[in-house]
């Protein structure tokens, strides 16, 4: 089943579109990263260092790709199980001697897929360019990756339990939505975490429980501390956009749990509906 | 082969099925009949697993049909099914097969060429008609070796060539013994096809049993003579006779007080020649028509 899905979604033009917006943004990337190096006297007193650069560098663009990715990802997944549903063409493939979690999983984890692929080659790419024009060893990449999976783990865990209860756009927007509230909320506890005495405060509170409603944003964070330079220190001013300390265990562990329980409920109710 | 026990479903308010309770032993070729919204496709569904029945269960193959395993060799073709418009009939296959876990190609090209879509192998669907596109979805479910073929409105958009080249179709898999279950509004497909059926009507189960037996006398006899107007002229004193278009067929309409066995003698008596007599039996639209209207009839004496 996930073979004839990733088939299906490789016929579709979105995936082609998002490969071409892939493409041209690591062009325009290479681009920017090469004027401003040029630009840039590191010999000054003033000038960053080339890891606080590199820095900048790969979380300003993170931020660019994690936009793309969160739009494909949510694109890919709400549509994918809706439409074999709708078309009929479920009830032929769940006919067959398959079980359910089978159609299930090989039906959606394409979409997980292809965005993860996507995913890879960008921040990859990313990696490539900042190193070739800066001096730059990241933190730990196997933690980026894994992290990366982890976040685009949880918005497509989400975004396809939410296709199965609502129609196309509300569960487009929801996820949206919930995306942007992740990220609020991991930024208020980012700079929270720098300010004395602020974790007291019910916003923050608040925001930390947002982040475990839907920890999106916990993954990402962790995508964004295994890509940044081991030499560089994030200050004050960039905790809102990026991590201000190391991924705690729980931080790795608890988009994975997150990520299941949604699955699960997901699969629990794709198996009690009736096929039209 | 298919254990149907007291199964019920609800839709919302709407009783879609009371508790109906069917066997369709090994090698059947079995039909559904009822009304439009009588509760056939909901039947066949829950029987596959794809409606979950409020109450009762299913058992396929000795096993519960909630279980996929119970579901190997059977085949379903939805009433609605819509491909992805860019596969061509080879990708479709290629994935069906992919899930089936069998190979088979020269077989998939047989069923094509036995259902006249032989030549559509390498267009996509998308640029198929709606008879050519369901003359495919037939191929695909009906080639390999299937034990069980449940076809839900097989003949959907199909030309009367397609429809006679299903029946073939389906006469040949039975003759294979395969069991079919079928679901289609032309009785005359059916009545080709099938030995039993059952009969629905508002979501309950109002008859079912081999079509030979369900099937009462018309209270008419064909007799084919060499001499039409002679053997009238012998009977019409006692029968109502009336002579075909062609004329070579009389037909004898039974009083309440005759029987065939007595007319038989009488015919032969007259010595006049005669190559065939039959007693005209219930056709198949017959049968549907006293069905349903007896269970109504039924209806209305218990309300009260």
């Amino acid at each position: 089943m996930f073979l004839n899905s990733l088939e299906q979604l490789f016929r579709r033009k979105i995936l082609l579109v998002a490969m071409l917006a892939a493409l041209a943004f690591i062009l325009l990337f290479w681009l920017s990263i090469s004027k401003a190096v040029a630009s840039i006297d590191f010999q000054s007193s003033q000038a960053p260092g080339p890891a606080e650069a590199a820095m900048l560098a790969v979380f300003s663009a993170g931020a660019v790709a994690s936009t793309l990715l969160t739009a494909l990802v949510i694109l890919l997944s709400v549509s994918i199980l809706p439409d074999e549903i709708s078309h009929g063409r479920m009830s032929f493939w769940a006919a067959l001697p398959i079980p359910r979690l089978s159609l299930y999983l090989g039906t959606t984890l394409p979409a997980l897929a292809c965005s993860y692929a996507l995913a890879l080659f960008l921040f990859a790419g990313v990696l490539v360019v900042t190193s070739v024009y800066l001096d730059f060893t990241p933190t730990s990449v196997s933690l980026a990756f894994l992290c990366l999976a982890m976040w685009l783990g949880v918005i497509w865990a989400a975004v396809t339990t939410l296709s199965l209860l609502l129609k196309k756009i509300p569960s487009m927007l929801l996820a949206f939505a919930l995306c942007g509230m992740a990220g609020f909320s991991g930024g208020v506890v980012q700079v929270a975490g720098i300010v004395p005495d602020a974790e007291t405060h019910g916003f923050v509170k608040v925001a930390q429980a947002l982040r475990y409603v839907f920890p999106s944003d916990t993954a990402f964070r962790g995508l964004l501390y295994g890509l940044a330079p081991r030499e560089s220190v994030v200050t004050e001013g960039l905790a809102f956009i990026g991590v201000t300390a190391t991924p705690g265990s729980w931080d790795i562990v608890y988009p994975v749990l997150w990520i299941c329980a949604i699955v699960g409920l997901g699969y629990w109710y794709f198996a009690r509906i009736d096929l039209p | 082969m298919i254990e149907i026990r007291n199964i019920s479903k609800t839709f919302g308010r709407v009783e879609a099925l009371k508790p109906v309770s069917i066997d369709i032993e090994d090698g059947a070729s079995f039909a559904l009949l009822g009304r439009n919204g009588a509760g056939k496709t909901t039947l066949m569904k829950i029987a596959l697993d794809l409606v979950r029945p409020d109450r009762g269960e299913v058992l396929l193959n000795g096993l519960a049909s909630s279980r996929s395993i119970s579901r190997r060799g059977v085949r379903y073709l939805p009433e609605h099914v819509s491909f992805p418009p860019w596969a061509t009939p080879g990708i479709l296959y290629r994935q069906v097969e992919r899930l089936r876990g069998e190979t088979d190609p020269r077989d998939f090209l047989q069923s094509c060429s036995e259902l006249g879509c032989d030549k559509l192998l390498e267009r996509p669907t998308g640029k198929m008609s709606r008879g050519q596109r369901q003359r495919v979805a037939l191929a695909l479910v009906s080639c390999g070796k299937p034990r069980l073929l449940m076809l839900d409105e097989p003949s959907t958009g199909l030309d009367p060539e397609g429809r006679i080249m299903v029946r073939n179709l389906l006469r040949r898999k039975t003759s294979q013994g395969v069991t079919t279950m079928l679901n289609s509004h032309l009785l005359g497909e059916v009545e080709s096809v099938c030995s039993t059926a059952a009969f629905i009507r508002d979501g309950r189960l109002i008859g079912h049993g081999r079509l030979a037996e369900m099937s009462r006398s018309t209270g008419q006899v064909e007799v084919e003579t060499t001499d039409t107007q002679e053997l009238r002229a012998h009977l019409e004193s006692r029968y109502r006779c009336a002579v075909d278009a062609e004329g070579r067929t009389l037909r004898v309409k039974l009083g309440p007080k005759d029987d065939f066995q007595r007319l038989t003698e009488e015919v032969l008596r007259s010595d006049i020649g005669f190559t065939g007599i039959r007693l005209m039996k219930e056709s198949l639209e017959d049968i549907f028509l006293r069905v349903m209207s007896e269970t109504e009839e039924d209806d209305v004496s218990q309300q009260p």
